[in-house]
């Protein structure tokens, strides 16, 4: 019998309206914002992050249907029927509950369009990610209807949705929207790492698994809270909550362990033929737009060098020391299987320093050495394009000092000015300190 | 006279409402002490903003809305001053606690509830500013930088946009009007 | 529990009156607004007329369990009403209809029932069918799919009489059934009253003295929470004279016995 009462709860209470609501507001989230798309854990991510505002969305909706009775007027009818309250509302919890992970999930699916396309794996760490955001909507509501039965006012529910945009603004707002606090791990949102791309890690276990503990003894005591009738059954409902956060805080993971690399992401693909050029695998959709760029330069390299490196290669982890062989690109933005930048643009960032990666050794205190370090990699990548780019480059961007320096190289002869960016491609390998733009236009030149 | 407004007053519940505002900056304020990034400050008046507006929906509308139809009092002109008074009585609670554009918000957001209570109802009305402002946020710190282009982003985001972005002080002052105008002529709607 | 469930189940045997009210005071607010009532009720429609603030409204709501009594004892299907009776055995045998009457407005008349009688807690098996009966009963079977808030006044009373009956109740309570009800369902009413008389004990409170008249096989009259007349519709006409106001003879016995005993009163 229960089954039909909640049948009828589905179709009259506030549940599909909730995740109508959330579904609508989901797709003109997705669809009208600018995001990066192309990996599910991404798309698992924006959501969550989009429940700063859908969370106190629902816990509003709880609220509005936790004062249904009052609102209504059928207290008086209700009160003198048998049946006890927490069996009365329990079907109403179970909607909502069913109405606001149905929205969750929906909008999940509705951002499906931005990324089956794209995507060519899928990592079995989504699901968790899922999984705690859906969890969170169960809290939302079940919080929301135990308030709003409390407090059967029209104002509770536009209140507590402010309240707790607020609260939550104001947690990200004093630890930073990158930075993954302890009281941030608390909130439902999950915001990314601060200092990695997304499509490249997914949250360790222990982060999924001390929110989702959290979220769910949260819940609970909303639960007993909405169902309890009488004082000592309210209070009991803190109980879950003191278990959640004694159980959910040792479980926290240090700020270093909330991701972890996701290997699905980070292994290597290649292209069939050489000379190789390969991506990590989150990027195998882009690879195609990354290729032409990557041999011109390297047919640029090989034009103008002597032991001219043969393959290029984007990797989420490199290593310390550079394989003169290789190019080794850190990764770069990927949106819709393709990368965000221009041709010409890869290929100025693929000759930046000769081919080589920055050194991160060399002690560069002033602005001044830091400019001249700079000047000193983009002098090397115009010689070997042979001129300055047309446009800004949309990659490492165009300093000041390159042109005149890159007119002194080029004033001295032309075996002197290849051994000389033979030189620097040499010291930028090894990392060797020096300066780099002395090797290049200084009068001693190459030691 | 004053007996008269006292009890008009009482019967649109507005020393709740009040209270609810007052509380409500007053959190918001403290909140926006904690926090260093004056971008977010703008976020936090938004908010204190919405809160007061959402207190005033209920009493737009009377316990019920036929038998005020019928009271032989001339009402549009009554309803336009209600509307007016409450978006000064938050415009000057929110102004003294937060900065950023606040006259703007109110505006456009009383403006908004106003349209609500005369479509869907007062104790419905409130969602029309919750939902639209909920989706600006997405583009207000900490999530984001409100758009600059294209135009339309620019027209939907207008609550959060700086203050100087005259599109969305356009957008703000035409839903002002159209909620006056329509609450004022045609009143709260009723529930459904 | 067990011997709960025995009392009532064979409620017929072991006490005489279904209803059985001594000394009973009941509070509303601050007032007494029931204040030293002795009654008795048995199987048969019940009528209770008085005057506004006469305590009728207080009476049905601490019959319903509603309120508790203040003083004096309440006996309901031989069970007395005190604060450690369970009263969830006694909340399925009664039927109810406030007087302001709340209800889901976006549930269908059929859903609210059905969710009525789901929080009597009927049997799973009869629900669907008693669902049916209770609305073919007041007459709302064309509608029985239309959501409650597009319902007419007078239609939304009679779901709010399909919701009280719906559980068959030993006892049945309404509180102003006729409020909004047009002259031909006003008819159908008390031909339903009737009927339900039979075999359930109802109480009707309202100021349409006509109806009490004509269907209830008994009739009370209430003033500042006293009984102050009880008999047959017959002694109620037959109490009136031509000098008493009203426009029929059960209207004049009404007038006069209230004139009466206001004036012994004073």
């Amino acid at each position: 019998m229960t089954a039909r009462i909640l049948r009828i709860e589905l179709r009259r209470s506030t549940a599909p309206w909730v995740a109508v609501l959330v579904v609508a507001l989901g797709v003109a989230l997705f669809y009208l914002t600018t995001s990066r798309d192309g990996w599910w854990i991404s798309l698992a991510v924006q959501e969550r992050s989009m429940l700063l505002l859908l969370w106190p969305l629902a816990l509003g909706a709880g609220a509005w249907q936790g004062s249904r009775e009052r609102r209504e007027r059928i207290e008086e009818l209700i009160c003198v029927t048998p049946l006890p309250r927490w069996r009365r509302v329990l079907p109403t919890a179970v909607a909502m509950a069913i109405g606001a992970v149905a929205g969750y999930l929906g909008m999940f699916g509705a951002g499906t369009g931005r990324t089956l396309p794209y995507a060519t794996y899928f990592s079995i760490g989504t699901v968790p990610v899922v999984a705690v955001g859906a969890v969170s909507m169960i809290t939302a509501v079940w919080l929301g209807l135990a308030a709003g039965s409390r407090f059967p006012s029209t104002l509770t529910p536009p209140l507590l949705g402010v309240a707790a945009v607020a609260v939550q603004v104001g947690v990200l707002g004093v630890s930073g929207a990158g930075e993954t606090s302890r009281i941030g791990l608390l909130l439902p949102t999950l915001f990314g790492p601060a200092d990695s791309s997304m499509e490249f890690v997914i949250p360790t276990a222990r982060t999924n698994l001390s929110q989702v503990v959290w979220l769910a003894a949260v819940a609970a005591t909303g639960l007993v809270l909405f169902a309890a009738a009488s004082r000592r059954g309210r209070l009991t409902a803190i109980v879950p909550a003191v278990i959640g956060v004694a159980v959910a805080l040792p479980l926290q993971p240090g700020s270093a362990d909330v991701y972890e690399p996701d290997r699905n992401a980070i292994g290597r693909v290649c292209t069939p033929d050489p000379p190789l050029v390969c991506v990590p695998r989150a990027h195998e959709r882009a690879l195609s737009s990354l290729r032409d760029p990557a041999r011109q330069a390297l047919a640029m390299l090989s034009a103008k060098l002597p032991n001219a490196p043969t393959s290029v290669v984007e990797e989420y982890r490199q290593p310390r020391r550079s394989d003169p062989r290789t190019v080794l690109v850190q990764p770069l933005r990927v949106s819709a299987g393709e990368f965000t930048y221009l041709p010409q643009d890869i290929i100025w960032y693929l000759l930046d320093g000769a081919g080589t990666r920055p050194c991160d050794n060399l002690g560069l205190v002033t602005k001044e050495q830091a400019d001249r370090y700079l000047t000193a990699r983009q002098v090397a990548a115009a010689w070997l394009l042979g001129h300055l780019p047309a446009n800004p480059p949309g990659l490492a961007p165009l300093s000041p000092a390159t042109e005149p320096a890159l007119q002194t190289l080029r004033g001295l002869p032309a075996g002197e000015q290849r051994a000389r960016v033979a030189a620097l491609r040499e010291a930028e390998l090894t990392c060797q300190p020096g300066d780099r733009l002395e090797i290049l236009t200084g009068p001693n030149g190459p030691r | 006279m004053m007996r008269w407004l006292t009890l008009y007053l009482r019967s649109r519940s507005v020393p709740a409402a009040l209270a609810t505002v007052i509380t409500a900056t007053a959190a918001l304020w403290w909140l926006g002490t904690t926090i260093d990034d004056p971008r977010i400050h703008d976020t936090l008046a938004l908010l204190a903003v919405l809160t007061g507006v959402a207190a005033t929906a209920p009493g737009l509308a009377g316990a019920d809305p036929d038998l005020d139809r019928t009271a032989a009092i001339a009402w549009p002109p009554r309803r336009a001053t209600h509307l007016i008074l409450a978006g000064a009585i938050i415009t000057s609670l929110v102004t003294l606690t937060h900065t950023g554009p606040v006259l703007r918000n109110v505006t456009g957001l009383v403006g908004l509830i106003a349209l609500g209570v005369a479509t869907i109802g007062a104790s419905r009305a409130v969602l029309l500013p919750v939902i639209w402002t909920v989706f600006a946020l997405r583009f207000a710190p900490p999530l984001g930088a409100p758009p600059t282009g294209p135009g339309y982003q620019v027209l939907l985001t207008w609550m959060v946009q700086p203050g100087h972005t005259t599109p969305a002080t356009v957008t703000a002052v035409l839903l002002g009007l159209a909620g006056t105008i329509t609450y004022s002529v045609h009143g709260p709607g009723n529930r459904w | 529990m067990v011997r709960a469930v025995g009392a009532v189940e064979t409620a017929p045997t072991t006490h005489p009156w279904v209803i059985q009210a001594e000394g009973l005071r009941v509070r509303a607010g601050r007032r007494m607004a029931v204040d030293g009532l002795d009654l008795t009720m048995g199987t048969g429609v019940h009528g209770v007329l008085g005057p506004n603030g006469a305590g009728k409204t207080t009476l049905v709501r601490s019959l319903a369990t509603v309120l508790r009594p203040a003083e004096g004892t309440l006996t309901l299907l031989g069970q007395t009403v005190t604060g450690h009776l369970d009263l969830r055995e006694l909340r399925r045998q009664i039927g109810y209809l406030p007087q302001e009457f709340g209800f889901y407005r976006r549930f269908t008349v059929r859903e609210f029932v059905e969710y009525l009688a789901w929080l009597k807690e009927m049997p799973r098996r009869q629900m669907p069918g008693a669902v049916q009966r209770a609305i073919d009963r007041v007459g709302l079977t064309d509608r029985a799919d239309d959501r409650m808030k597009t319902l007419s006044g007078g239609m939304v009373r009679r779901a709010g009489i399909a919701q009280a009956i719906v559980n068959d109740p030993r006892i049945l309570l309404l509180d102003e059934p006729t409020a909004g009800l047009d002259p031909g369902q006003r008819l159908d009413f008390r031909a339903l009253l009737r009927d339900l008389g039979t075999d359930t004990c109802v109480l009707v409170c309202t100021h349409l003295v006509e109806d009490v008249v004509a269907a209830c096989t008994d009739v009370l009259l209430m003033d500042e929470g006293r009984l102050v007349f009880r008999g047959v519709p017959a002694d109620l006409e037959a109490a009136g004279g031509e000098r008493n106001g009203g426009d029929s003879p059960a209207e004049r016995g009404y007038s006069a016995i209230l004139r009466q005993h206001r004036d012994s009163a004073r």
